[in-house]
């Protein structure tokens, strides 16, 4: 409300020069509103000391907001006298639903004497909500502020803002003509920033300030600042932008700061801001050169521009609306490396920070849930510093941390930065969370900190479970982490040529194969009887009755020995057994040239053999019939060609 | 007799055993990686030489002179030679592991146990076997065409069937010793489903064992460890 009381303050600066005496003055936004729409009367009491308003029923208008009371004290020198009044002005806002012409009923004021001054009723048309076409309208979406023109050039979206800074002393440089008209020094925009050589990552506070001596209506942004290389962090404003006033080379300005923002260097060299780009309507005052335009006023900022105008214009002032861009300029930024020599735990803190580790539990079964937490804590870059690397043992699965953060962005950004860890181990055994190390840049001390957690000793008991993704335990053997086997042995090969193999070995085999299919070699037997060579053709003949005579087999040998006989001489000339008897075989003898002394011997051997089976002869006889036998037979052979 | 003797020295100097062998072996001690790997492969050309321990040796130094695929290869000729060597076998899974394969490569270790059984006696040993073994049943089946069955005759057939089993065992070796067709990816590459190298592609990596099915040109197509056919380059593998 500062503004509004400003702006009326202002005003009733103007009033009280015109109304030195006592005098009341209505002011009105619109003599026509739409249905709805706010009302805003203002009634200045010049000089009367008043105790304050009799609020009377404002029907068929609603007092939707107000009284508000505003006092002025002027003193000044007219013709030599010093005069001095006090203005009470009265603000109310009043709006009204039903259409048609109504009066703002007639409003008495009670003075310190008991009397009581009246105001004149004011006639109002109400019309048809939308019926009125007004620019200004869209500008002022909250009744109780009507300059909310302001946008935000950051937030994109018009915040409840403000719009006009006015400054009296924007009265006193009033310009001539139009035309010469140079505003550069009367709005501008500047960004300050706290320091402009840092180390990477050491914050940079920046802020954007608009100053301006004049009236105007609303900021819009066109360019907004480019903080390349920076990451930034908002700093929160006021709820209500925070007017100053301020004076710079002996002129005042009301200075807005528009935007607040922690700058982290992100690399080095020479980082640029670019400017922030703005344009306003400004309100300037120039001499007056031609009777205005009497029109009605659209809203209430203008209907209080042209009381004031008109109020200036009884001075020959009249204020023009100019638009006018304006730019804040670039700032530099020169940001410095830091020392080489960076631990191998850097990540790019920089600040002062204080860490540690955590495990939930130190003895656990295998498959359990194991918490891990690392806590940093401190003031700096937090949000840019990386989780420390922590490695584990490959048998214990570790999920990726979920982070949790809170800061404090405010004047630096410090709080802490959590990460939480689940690692569930796979085998039994003893283990060690990794021991962790952080390192950052101090700054104020201008060197690397290390700081260590300590690590906490695991003991996992239970059985090994299974690697889902390859079906394999954990805890087996890892070939890749192991060393390859060298052994400088080397001893001389023997071998035996292939040749000698398959001579000596595979043919011999072979050999021996063949042989072992062959029956056993069985020698021709010789047998001499009496001096003489048996044929084997006999033996063969005689060959059964050899095996009974061994045997010792009396009747088998006789018969043998008979059916030997028989057998051969048939063979021998070739007849059928049965056409042989004893008669003509000593004639078949006889043709084949047999001696007559051999056939004698023959006819002899088969009487002995027939007999033999009736006699008792013993096995000599049997041996003596058999060597006989083979004889005789034998000779026989040899005679029959 | 002065020349027949230097002749004798000259001889016995000329074929001193395993002459590149011990230089092999320093020039490793040394880290000379490269001077071992020559020194190897000459000393494999020699006669007498212990291919497997030399194959082994020479995978060695290949994988200290940081040659994945050849020491892979070398390995894989030495477990030719002799199945039998887990040293061997370990180090191909170290460096299988180390680039990014399965340790248990389904071609290498196909036919285990028949491997280990075929090794378990050296050739050089199964030879001699045979040979006492043969001629002693030679000999015995001589005497007994002539002479008849001994009383311990029967034996003759236990130990004939032994022998066979050694016999058998010797030609297995031979087989798995001379068996060809395989090669280790030597060049990362790519390989195609159509001759004409076109089609779809799988990236081979390298030490990955492969068959090799055909050879037209210099292209040849190989089935991979995932029994998947793609041809590829001859220049990108080396053959074992």
């Amino acid at each position: 409300m500062l503004d509004k009381k400003l702006f009326l303050g202002y005003f009733l600066l103007l009033s009280s020069i015109l109304f030195s005496q006592k005098g009341m003055e209505i002011q009105i936004s619109a003599k026509k509103i739409e249905a709805g729409e706010p009302l805003m009367v203002v009634y200045a009491l010049s000089n009367y000391n008043e105790r304050g308003m009799m609020g009377k029923g404002f029907e068929p208008f609603e007092l939707v907001g107000g009284p508000q009371v505003s006092r002025s004290m002027n003193t000044s020198y007219i013709n030599g006298t010093m005069t001095s009044s006090q203005t009470n002005s009265y603000t109310i806002y009043l709006a009204c639903k039903k259409l048609g012409k109504f009066q703002v009923p007639k409003q008495s004021f009670q003075l310190s004497d008991g009397t009581a001054i009246e105001a004149q009723a004011i006639e109002i048309e109400v019309v048809k909500p939308g019926s009125l076409p007004r620019q200004a309208q869209q500008r002022q979406p909250d009744p109780f502020d009507p300059f909310a023109a302001f946008n935000d050039p950051f937030a994109g979206q018009p915040p409840a803002g403000r719009a006009q800074q006015q400054n009296p002393s924007a009265l006193n440089g009033a310009f001539k003509d139009e035309k010469e008209i140079n505003l550069s020094k009367d709005i501008f925009a500047r960004i300050h920033v706290d320091k402009s050589k840092v180390y990477i990552g050491e914050p940079v506070k920046a802020s954007i300030k608009i100053y301006t001596s004049l009236n105007s209506k609303g900021f819009d942004a066109e360019k907004v600042p480019n903080f390349n290389g920076f990451w930034n962090q908002d700093l929160p404003l006021p709820d209500k932008l925070e007017m100053k006033r301020e004076v710079i080379n002996g002129k005042e300005f009301v200075s807005v700061e528009i935007k607040k923002i922690l700058l982290y260097p992100t690399k080095t060299g020479t980082l640029e801001i670019t400017p922030l780009k703005m344009k306003t309507i400004a309100l300037v005052p120039v001499m007056r050169q031609k009777q205005t335009t009497n029109r009605q006023p659209g809203s209430l900022m203008e209907a209080i521009m042209m009381s004031m105008g008109m109020s200036m214009n009884t001075m020959g002032v009249e204020f023009k609306e100019i638009p006018y861009s304006f730019s804040s300029g670039s700032e530099k930024i020169t940001v410095l490396p830091l020392p080489a020599e960076a631990p191998a735990s850097f990540t790019g803190g920089v600040g002062k920070f204080s860490f540690n580790a955590y495990a939930d539990k130190k003895e656990l079964k295998t498959d359990e849930a194991l918490k891990y937490r690392i806590e940093l804590s401190g003031s700096g870059n937090l949000p840019l510093i990386e989780a420390p690397k922590n490695i584990w043992d490959e048998t214990i699965e570790v999920y990726d941390p979920i982070l949790k953060e809170n800061y404090n962005v405010q004047p630096t950004i410090s709080g802490t930065k959590i990460w939480n860890f689940v690692a569930v181990p796979h085998a039994p055994g003893s283990y060690t969370t990794p021991s962790l190390e952080f390192s950052y840049f101090d700054l104020e001390q201008k060197k690397y900190v290390t700081l260590t957690a300590p690590s906490t000793s695991l003991t996992i008991t239970g059985k090994p479970t299974k690697d889902k993704e390859k079906g394999k335990k954990y805890g087996e053997f890892n070939y890749a982490k192991q060393k390859i086997r060298e052994s400088s042995l080397y001893s001389m090969d023997s071998d035996l040529p292939n040749s000698a193999f398959y001579g000596l070995g595979v043919l011999p085999l072979l050999m021996a194969l063949g042989l072992g299919f062959l029956p056993k070699y069985e020698r021709k037997e010789e047998r001499f009887i009496s001096g003489k060579k048996i044929s084997e053709r006999v033996i063969q003949q005689m060959k059964q009755a050899e095996v009974y005579l061994k045997e010792n087999k009396k009747e088998p040998f006789y018969q043998e020995l008979t059916r030997t006989y028989w057998n051969y001489l048939s063979h021998k000339f070739k007849l059928e057994t049965s056409n042989l008897s004893r008669t003509n075989i000593a004639e078949k003898l006889r043709e084949k040239g047999v001696s007559f002394e051999l056939i004698t011997k023959m006819i002899n051997l088969i009487d002995r053999s027939e007999m033999g089976l009736y006699t008792a002869y013993g096995s000599q006889a049997m041996q003596e019939l058999y060597d006989d036998s083979l004889n005789i037979l034998n000779d026989i052979d040899k005679q029959i060609v | 007799m002065r020349y027949i003797i230097s002749l004798l020295i000259i001889l016995s100097i000329q074929s001193t055993p395993a002459q590149y062998a011990y230089k092999a072996i320093d020039a490793y001690n040394k880290a000379d990686y490269p001077a071992a790997i020559v020194l190897w492969e000459k000393e494999l050309k020699t006669k007498n030489c212990n291919k497997a321990q030399a194959y082994s040796l020479l995978g060695n130094a290949y994988f200290k002179n940081k040659n994945f695929a050849h020491a892979i290869a070398n390995y894989e000729k030495s477990l030719r030679e002799n199945y039998n060597q887990e040293d061997v076998k370990f180090n191909i899974k170290v460096i299988r592991a180390k680039l990014g394969l399965d340790t248990e490569n389904k071609i290498l270790f196909t036919n285990d146990y028949l491997r280990k059984v075929s090794f378990l006696l050296s050739g050089f040993t199964l030879k001699l076997l045979i040979i006492i073994l043969s001629c002693l049943l030679l000999a015995y089946n001589t005497y007994r065409f002539f002479k008849g069955d001994l009383k311990f005759g029967f034996l003759k057939n236990y130990l004939f069937a032994f022998t066979l089993v050694l016999l058998c065992l010797y030609f297995l070796q031979e087989q798995f010793r001379y068996e060809k067709g395989f090669a280790i990816i030597s060049i990362e590459s790519t390989g195609y489903e159509n001759m004409n190298l076109k089609g779809e592609s799988k990236a081979l990596r390298v030490g990955e064992m492969v068959k090799v099915l055909d050879e037209i040109g210099v292209t040849i197509q190989v089935e991979t460890e995932a029994n998947k056919h793609y041809w590829i380059q001859k220049s990108n593998v080396i053959y074992i």
